[in-house]
């Protein structure tokens, strides 16, 4: 299904863009994963032999986007996948953590598509995958301000670039994950052990957070042909979360 | 620095009246107070103190003094 493919995931190194990347060495598509963490890339080109090219690159870097793609072949697939969370109360806000919130997860997947976009970068028919979140779009949660309201951001770009892309066949859709069990979680320590076994009470589903890969095989339906009737979506998978 | 101006930062961080807290109080039997300020408090121990709590650390804590410990103690490490 993806014989000959070049798919570009960024937020590579970690997470859910780790496990899209894994997720699709099992099939034919050539992946090129860019990502900030140079041992975790030589980790990947390691597992992906000749079938991955890795890019050690920062996408605040915005002035360095066309150097980045200069020597890319056009995508029949795109991750935005890259993303980062900060606590930030209102009664402690910090207009540094807001922007560099709004830098890493809102501003680099549109100035990304763009600049492919410019540069023709884009195969017809291609497919775009953004990561939304149930936070933003569905739910509120404290001292999430800027990342809800980057993530609402992914699945109006959703919508926008589904109907300037749709004269060239190209999809773009954005997934919404309730909590998923990434480094972003572990690594956060912001929640006690109990308050995350609390939370994780709440999912319906298993009461648990998703794992990665339950969040990559969806991306993997989205950027393929079974999903050629669908564009400007934001598909929800959270366990039942939002339903309840 | 303080245990009376830290009682001041804590009662701004979770929005009650200082004058209703000691150091002996008992603060997650609080009416106002929930899980989710955890997430108030390690932001106030950015913003104030420049240090980084965790859930966890603050979990282990009980009385308003045992987190002005726990926050001193990192603040002169």
């Amino acid at each position: 299904m993806f014989a000959d493919k070049h798919i570009l995931v960024t937020g590579a190194t970690s997470g859910i863009g780790r496990a899209v990347v894994v997720d699709l060495l099992r099939t034919e598509a050539h992946l090129i994963a860019v990502g900030r963490n140079r041992k975790h890339l030589e980790d990947l080109a390691l597992l992906g032999k000749d079938k991955v090219t890795t890019i050690e690159f920062d996408l605040t870097d915005f002035g360095g986007y066309r150097k980045l793609i200069a020597d890319m072949p056009s995508l029949d697939g795109l991750v935005c996948s890259a993303g980062i969370v900060e606590n930030n109360p209102l009664r402690f806000f910090s207009l540094e953590k807001y922007q560099r919130t709004v830098d890493v997860n809102q501003t680099a997947p549109l100035h990304l598509v763009a600049e492919l976009a410019k540069a023709n970068r884009l195969r017809d028919k291609a497919s775009i995958v953004l990561l939304s979140s149930i936070t933003g779009t569905s739910i509120g949660m404290k001292g999430t301000a800027a990342y809800a309201a980057t993530k609402a951001a992914q699945a109006a770009y959703a919508k926008v670039m589904a109907l300037e892309f749709a004269h060239k066949g190209i999809r773009v859709n954005a997934i919404a994950p309730g909590m998923v069990q990434t480094p972003l979680v572990d690594g956060s320590h912001q929640l006690s052990a109990e308050a995350i076994e609390l939370d994780k009470a709440r999912y319906p589903l298993g009461k648990r957070y998703a794992e990665p890969e339950e969040i990559a095989s969806v991306v993997r339906f989205l950027l393929s042909v079974d999903a050629s009737f669908m564009t400007g979506q934001n598909v929800v998978v959270d366990g039942g979360f939002t339903v309840q | 620095m303080t245990i009376d101006d830290f009682i001041e930062k804590f009662a701004f961080a979770i929005e009650t009246e200082a004058s209703s807290l000691s150091p002996e109080t008992d603060y997650k039997q609080l009416p106002q107070w929930d899980s989710l300020n955890t997430l108030a408090l390690i932001a106030m121990a950015d913003a104030e103190y420049g240090i980084t709590l965790s859930g966890q650390a603050i979990n282990d804590t009980r009385t308003i003094a045992d987190l002005w410990t726990l926050i001193s103690s990192k603040v002169k490490a």
